[in-house]
C-alpha cells in the first residue's frame, strides 16, 4: 500500500511548505515580467497574514499552533505569591523537583532549534522571507513596482499589529520581529558598493517609522520600539557610508510639521479659566491660576518620555481637579485646551526624542570624520534675528534651553549609543564635542527676547531639574567639564580649523560657559540657603546617630549592671561626651545626596567607643604597678582559670577567645549555649567556668585581658543636665539643630563671635563669614557620663607580648 | 476544404450521418471489438504519460524545487491514471487467453475504456495547465489550501 501513502504535514508545515512556494514561484513570474499575478501574490499574502491575526478572536487555539508553535510570544500569566501568608522552608526542607514535562521543556527544544534553524516552524519569518524573496527577485529585475508593493505589504503588517495589545499575546515582540527583519532588508540595501541609493530607501531607512512615531493613532506602547528602529536604520545607513540617506532624512524632518509651535496653548487655558472663574466670581484668581503657566507651558518642553509624560498628565489632571474645578465647571472650550495641551505634551516628547536620535547619528558622523552631516543640519537653524517666530523647524536644539536639556540626557545617550557603537569607545569624547560645535554655533534669542544664559540657566534648573541640588550640581560640574576642554580644543589641530575656526566666537562661547556656571551656581547658592529642611530629616539624623550609640555603650550598661551603689557616687567626675559640629545644610535639603548616612553610624559609634574608653580608664588608673602583667598568649588559660570562680569580671580586647579555648571545656561561648544569661548583648560572649566574659575591639589599647572583681565598681552614671531651648531630650542625650540660614540670635551670635577656628578662617574675609554660616546647621548632640570604682578595686591587666 | 464542405447538400449530410447510426446499430460488441479498441487506448495513454512528464518537468523544474518538481507526480490524474490503464490490459489478455466471448466482463471491459477516457481527458487538461499556466494554476492550488487552514 505504499505506492498509495501520501506523507501526512501538520497545518503548519503545509503553511509554512507553501508560502515558500509561492514565494519562489511569484519570484520566477517576476524574471519572467509578470508583474499584475505577482501582486496578486502580494495582496493575498498580505490577507492571510491578516486572516491569521484575527483568527485570535474566532480560534485562539489555531491562532497559537500556527503564530507562537514555540512559545515565544505567549505571555504565562503567573499566580502572584501570597507573601503574607508565605513561609519560607528551612535549609534542611528545601528539595529540588524537576516538575516539567517532556513536552513543556521549551529550552531543549529551543537548543535542537538553535542547532538546526532550518528545523524550526516560524510562520512569521516564512511571511516575512515570502515577502523578502519576492522584494529580491524585484530588485535583481529593477521592478519597482513590485518592490513598492512589498514594502507597503509589510508596513501594513506593521501598521495592522500596531495597535493590538493582549494579556495573553505578546504583539510588541511579533512588531519588533517584523521591524528587525526590515531593518535586516534595510541593510541588505545599503551594503553595497554601489553609491546609487535605492529608490525605497527613505521608505525602509525612516518614513515607516516618522509616519507611525507621528501618526495620532500610534500605540504609544510602541513609540519607543519606532525610535529605536528608526535610529538603528540610520545608523546603518551612515556606517555603510550613505550618509546622504541620514541627509534627506534630516531634510524630512526639517520639511515636516514635527515641531511643537503651539506652545501658547497655555495662555488660551489660562484666558479661558480666568474668566470662568471672574464669571463666578470664585477668590483669588491670580493665587489659583498661579501654578498653570508653569505645568500647562514650562514644563511640557521638558517631558523626554512616558515615565515624566504620565507624571506631569497626573500632576496636571490632579491641579485642575482639586484646585480649580470644585470651583468652576469646565466647558466645552476648557476642555478642547485641555486635550490641545495634552497632545502638545505628547507631540513634545516625540519632538525631544527624535532630536536625540538626531543627536546620536551626528556624534557618530563625527567619530566617522563626517561633518558635512553636521553642517547640513545647522545650515537650517535660522539666525537670532529671525522674525520667524515659533515657527522655526530646526531639528538640531537652536535655543540654549533645548541644548541643555539634551545635555541632561548625555548618560542615556552616550548608554544608547555603546549599544551600537564600533569598538564601544569614544562616545562621551564625541558626545561632547557635538556639544561643544552646538555650544559654538549657538546664536542666541534677540529678536523677540534677549536669550541671556545666566537667566537660562535658572529657569531651566527650575523647570527641568525641579530645583534639585544633585541635578543641578551635575550639570554645573558636567558645563564646567565642557568649558574646560572647550579651552583645550580651540587651541588644538584639527578642532581649530574644522570646528572652531572664528575666533570671536570662541570667545563668546567661552563667555556662554562662563554665565551659563555662574547661573547654576547662583541657583545652588539659593538652594544651600534657601533649600527646605524636611523636620523629618532633622530628628532621623539626631535619632540615627543616638540609636547607633546605643548599640555600642557598653561600658555605661556593665557598670551599671554591676554597681554596688545605686545612687550617683560623691565625687564622680563627669565627661562631656557627643557631636557639636557645624555641618553643610545642602546635605539636609530635600532631594540633595543621602544625608551623611556614612557619618551617622560613625558618629555614634565614635560616642560610643569615647564613652567605652572612659570606663576602661577608670578601671586602669586603679590597677598598681604589680597587677599590669605581660604575658605570652598560651597563658590566657591559666590566667582565665585564675579568674574563674565568678566574684571577677574578664573583659577580653582584641583577642579572638574562641580559636584559644575551642578545647577548654570550661569554656562556654553563648553562641554555643541558648540557655546562659545574656548579660550585654553583643558584649557578653560567654564564661568562662563562672566568670562572665565580655570581648571589645578598639585599636587604641593591646591585646589583653581587663579583670575586675565585681565589688569594685561602684557605678557608671549619664547625665544630659539642665535642658533649655533650643536643647530638647533625646534618648539620654539632650540636642539641637540650628538651621543658621534662617536669620535670628543663633546666626547673629556666631557671626558676631564666631569659634576660634572658624574666626581663624576668616580673619581675611570677614564678609564671608555670615553668607558662610548660613550654608550651615549648628548640630549638638551632647550628655555627661561618669564611672567610678573603689580606691582600692582590685583589679589586673594582662598585656600580650608582640 | 472549408468551402466544399459548406456546399454539402444537406441530403449527403443526412445520409452520411444516417449510415454511422445504422454502423453503430449493428456494431455488436464481442470480444475481439473491445480488446482491440482497449488496446488502442491503453497503448495511447501508457505513450502519453511519459510524454506529458516530459513536458511538465521543463515547466516544473526551473523553480529549483524539489516539491514543485514532484508536484505534477502528485496529481490525482496522474498517480492514477496506471491503476486505471492496467485493469483495461488485464482484462483484455484475460478475455483472449480465457476464450471468453461474451458475459459481462465486455461490458466491464467497455466502462474501464470510458473510464480511462474520462480520465485521460482530466489528465490531459492539467498537462496543459502544467505546460501553459503552471505557475498560475500551481499557486492557486497552493492558496486554496492555505485558505482552508486560515478558515479554521
Amino acid at each position: 500500500m505504499k505506492l498509495f501513502r501520501v506523507k501526512q504535514k501538520d497545518k503548519l508545515e503545509i503553511l509554512i511548505d507553501n508560502l515558500e512556494k509561492i514565494g519562489k514561484i511569484a519570484a520566477i513570474r517576476i524574471e519572467k515580467d509578470y508583474t499584475d499575478p505577482v501582486i496578486e501574490d502580494l495582496k493575498w499574502i498580505e490577507d492571510s497574514f491578516i486572516k491569521i491575526l484575527k483568527l485570535y478572536n474566532t480560534n485562539k487555539n489555531l491562532f497559537f499552533k500556527l503564530i507562537d508553535p514555540n512559545n515565544r510570544y505567549r505571555v504565562i500569566q503567573r499566580e502572584p505569591v501570597d507573601w503574607e501568608n508565605f513561609t519560607f522552608p528551612g535549609f534542611g526542607e528545601v528539595q529540588f523537583v524537576d516538575e516539567t514535562q517532556p513536552q513543556q521543556r521549551t529550552y531543549e527544544k529551543l537548543y535542537k532549534v538553535y542547532n538546526n534553524p532550518g528545523n524550526e516552524k516560524d510562520l512569521i519569518l516564512r511571511f516575512i522571507s515570502s515577502i523578502f524573496n519576492i522584494w529580491n527577485a524585484a530588485n535583481q529585475k529593477e521592478n519597482f513596482l513590485v518592490q513598492k508593493y512589498s514594502l507597503y505589504v509589510l508596513t501594513n503588517w506593521i501598521y495592522i499589529l500596531d495597535p493590538l495589545k493582549d494579556d495573553d499575546f505578546n504583539y510588541q515582540g511579533v512588531l519588533g520581529y517584523f521591524l528587525d527583519n526590515l531593518t535586516n532588508l534595510n541593510v541588505s540595501t545599503l551594503n553595497t558598493d554601489d553609491q546609487k541609493i535605492h529608490p525605497l530607501s527613505s521608505l525602509l531607512n525612516y518614513n515607516i517609522y516618522l509616519n507611525r512615531i507621528f501618526s495620532d493613532e500610534v500605540n504609544q506602547d510602541n513609540i519607543d520600539l519606532y525610535f529605536e528602529y528608526l535610529f538603528r536604520n540610520l545608523y546603518q545607513a551612515l556606517r555603510l557610508q550613505k550618509p546622504a540617506i541620514v541627509k534627506s532624512f534630516i531634510e524630512r524632518c526639517i520639511d515636516s510639521t514635527y515641531y511643537p509651535s503651539n506652545s501658547a496653548n497655555y495662555t488660551t487655558l489660562y484666558t479661558l479659566l480666568l474668566d470662568k472663574l471672574r464669571e463666578h466670581e470664585q477668590g483669588d484668581y491670580a493665587t489659583l491660576l498661579k501654578k498653570l503657566p508653569q505645568l500647562a507651558g514650562y514644563t511640557i518642553r521638558y517631558i523626554n518620555n512616558f515615565e515624566q509624560l504620565a507624571k506631569w498628565a497626573e500632576e496636571f489632571d490632579a491641579y485642575l481637579n482639586d484646585e480649580i474645578f470644585d470651583k468652576i465647571e469646565p466647558d466645552a472650550d476648557i476642555e478642547q485646551q485641555i486635550k490641545q495641551i495634552k497632545r502638545l505634551a505628547l507631540k513634545t516628547l516625540k519632538f525631544n526624542k527624535l532630536q536625540i536620535v538626531v543627536i546620536k547619528l551626528l556624534a557618530f558622523s563625527l567619530f566617522k570624520s563626517d561633518q558635512t552631516l553636521l553642517n547640513h543640519a545647522l545650515e537650517y537653524n535660522q539666525p537670532g534675528d529671525s522674525n520667524a517666530f515659533q515657527g522655526n523647524k530646526e531639528i538640531l536644539p537652536t535655543s540654549l534651553l533645548e541644548l541643555l536639556n539634551i545635555i541632561k540626557h548625555r548618560y542615556n545617550i552616550e548608554h544608547e549609543l555603546f549599544t551600537y557603537w564600533e569598538g564601544h569607545h569614544g562616545v562621551e569624547f564625541y558626545l561632547d564635542q557635538l556639544f561643544m560645535i552646538l555650544l559654538y554655533r549657538y546664536r542666541p534669542q534677540k529678536m523677540y527676547y534677549n536669550e541671556d544664559p545666566r537667566q537660562t540657566a535658572i529657569g531651566f534648573s527650575r523647570d527641568a531639574l525641579g530645583d534639585v541640588p544633585g541635578a543641578i550640581d551635575g550639570m554645573d560640574q558636567y558645563i564646567t567639564r565642557l568649558s574646560a576642554m572647550f579651552d583645550k580644543l580651540v587651541e588644538m589641530e584639527p578642532y581649530k580649523s574644522n570646528y572652531f575656526p572664528n575666533a570671536d566666537k570662541v570667545v563668546r562661547t567661552k563667555v556662554l560657559f562662563t554665565e551659563m556656571h555662574a547661573g547654576f551656581i547662583s541657583v545652588m547658592n539659593n538652594i544651600e540657603i534657601r533649600g527646605n529642611i524636611k523636620e523629618a530629616t532633622r530628628t532621623g539624623f539626631i535619632s540615627g546617630i543616638i540609636s547607633e550609640y546605643e548599640k555600642y555603650n557598653f561600658l555605661l550598661r556593665l557598670y551599671q549592671k554591676y554597681a554596688t551603689d545605686p545612687n550617683v557616687p560623691e565625687g564622680l567626675e563627669f565627661e562631656i561626651i557627643g557631636v557639636n559640629e557645624l555641618m553643610d545644610r545642602t546635605a539636609f535639603v530635600e532631594n540633595w545626596h543621602i544625608p551623611y548616612v556614612g557619618f551617622i553610624e560613625g558618629r555614634g559609634k565614635d560616642i560610643a567607643e569615647q564613652e567605652n574608653r572612659n570606663g576602661q580608664f577608670e578601671i586602669i588608673r586603679k590597677i598598681p604597678a604589680e597587677n599590669n602583667i605581660k604575658i605570652n598568649g598560651h597563658e590566657v588559660i591559666d590566667i582565665l582559670n585564675k579568674y574563674s570562680d565568678g566574684s571577677h569580671i574578664i573583659i577580653v580586647r582584641n583577642i579572638h577567645l574562641d580559636s584559644i579555648l575551642r578545647d577548654e571545656e570550661k569554656y562556654k561561648p553563648n553562641w554555643k549555649n541558648d540557655t546562659l544569661e545574656v548579660v550585654i548583648p553583643d558584649f557578653h560572649i560567654g564564661y568562662f567556668d563562672e566568670a562572665p566574659v565580655f570581648r571589645l575591639y578598639d585599636n587604641l589599647f593591646h591585646d589583653s585581658l581587663l579583670i575586675i572583681e565585681k565589688s569594685s565598681i561602684i557605678n557608671g552614671v549619664s547625665q544630659t543636665g539642665e535642658i533649655n531651648p533650643p536643647f530638647e531630650l533625646n534618648g539620654s542625650f539632650k540636642t539641637s539643630f540650628i538651621d543658621l540660614s534662617v536669620n535670628g540670635p543663633n546666626l547673629e551670635e556666631m557671626s558676631a563671635n564666631p569659634p576660634i577656628w572658624l574666626a581663624e578662617e576668616f580673619k581675611d574675609r570677614a564678609d564671608e563669614l555670615r553668607l558662610y554660616l548660613q550654608k550651615k546647621v549648628w548640630i549638638r548632640i551632647l550628655k555627661k557620663t561618669g564611672f567610678q570604682v573603689k580606691v582600692d578595686a582590685k583589679c589586673y591587666l594582662y598585656e600580650i607580648k608582640g | 476544404m472549408m468551402t466544399a464542405f459548406l456546399n454539402i447538400e444537406y441530403s449527403d449530410l443526412y445520409c452520411w450521418f444516417s449510415d454511422l447510426f445504422d454502423y453503430l446499430l449493428q456494431l455488436k460488441f464481442d470480444r475481439n471489438l473491445m480488446v482491440q479498441y482497449s488496446m488502442i487506448i491503453a497503448g495511447f495513454i501508457s505513450i502519453t504519460i511519459p510524454i506529458a512528464l516530459g513536458i511538465v518537468s521543463t515547466h516544473t523544474s526551473e523553480y529549483k524545487d524539489k516539491e514543485i518538481s514532484n508536484s505534477f507526480l502528485r496529481e490525482f490524474t496522474y498517480r492514477y491514471q496506471v491503476y486505471f490503464v492496467l485493469p483495461i490490459i488485464y482484462v483484455s489478455i484475460g478475455m483472449l487467453a480465457l476464450q471468453i466471448e461474451t458475459g459481462w466482463l465486455i461490458y466491464l471491459l467497455m466502462f474501464a475504456d470510458l473510464f480511462s477516457i474520462v480520465v485521460f481527458i482530466l489528465f490531459i487538461r492539467i498537462v496543459q495547465q502544467y505546460a501553459t499556466n503552471f505557475d498560475d494554476y500551481y499557486s492557486r492550488k497552493l492558496k486554496k489550501e492555505v485558505d482552508e487552514i486560515i478558515q479554521g
